[in-house]
């Protein structure tokens, strides 16, 4: 049963690293993305440019979809290493003496 | 002549000196056979007894009472309980704070950052939060489905 707890650790602290750079390359690639619009009054943006931020946008929309469910996996793995020791605990306990 | 196996030495609650047996004649000493009075465990005039515990003859006292054998709780049980509720608690707040700050004109870096890890994270948080009090509603349903 250890071996399964390790993976069950190893899943929590990978999946919630994962959801967190997930979250930050959201973050970063939206800005990105807003930072062609910033001054349209000034600088019209170029064809390309418009694509490159569509795409941005489009990036960071999956990411920031993608993210939750990583962290979802993360927060369960940590639930699941607890119900396993719990469950381990009981049955290891000895009986209570029979009144 | 009598059956030695009923004998008076044999019998229940005899107190005198130990019969030799048939045909040995060596008469016991007075001082081998006499008995050593033993002080009683108890007072000889005990107060009345509670209505929990009775005193057999012998003088030792029984009670009912038994201590309470130590069940101890589950820490881990526990840390699924006290994990959940931070859990559902962290989640709440990260929600509301997303509801109160979200704005359709846009965020600075640092502000962008904080609302998608909101966006991200709260209903992640809240989902986990509710797993986890069931998951320790489901372990105490085992336990005490083994202890029955």
């Amino acid at each position: 049963m250890r071996w399964r707890v390790a993976v069950m650790i190893a899943m929590a602290v990978l999946l919630g690293a994962a959801a967190l750079l997930c979250i930050v390359q959201s973050s970063t690639l939206s800005s990105a993305g807003q930072r062609i619009y910033q001054d349209v009054a000034q600088n019209q943006p170029t064809i390309a440019q418009q694509e490159a931020a569509n795409q941005a946008f489009q990036a960071s929309s999956a990411l920031g979809v993608l993210s939750t469910p990583l962290a979802v996996g993360s927060l369960l793995a940590v639930v699941g290493v607890l119900v396993v020791l719990a469950i381990r605990w009981q049955r290891l306990r000895p009986p209570a003496p029979a009144r | 002549m009598t059956d030695p196996r009923y004998d008076e030495q044999f019998r229940r609650g005899y107190d005198g000196p130990p019969v030799p047996p048939p045909g040995t004649g060596a008469p016991t000493s007075p001082a081998s056979s006499a008995r050593i009075p033993v002080a009683p465990l108890e007072d000889p005039a005990p107060s009345q007894p509670s209505a929990d515990e009775h005193a057999p003859a012998d003088g030792v006292v029984v009670t009912d009472q038994e201590p309470e054998p130590l069940r101890r709780r589950n820490p881990w049980s526990i840390a699924l309980l006290v994990g959940g509720l931070v859990m559902l608690v962290v989640g709440g707040w990260l929600l509301r704070d997303y509801a109160t700050t979200a704005t359709i004109n846009g965020y600075s870096e640092g502000e962008q950052l904080k609302v998608f890890l909101e966006q991200a994270l709260s209903p992640a948080i809240l989902t986990c939060g509710f797993i986890a009090v069931v998951a320790w509603l489901v372990v105490g349903a085992l336990a005490a489905r083994s202890r029955s």
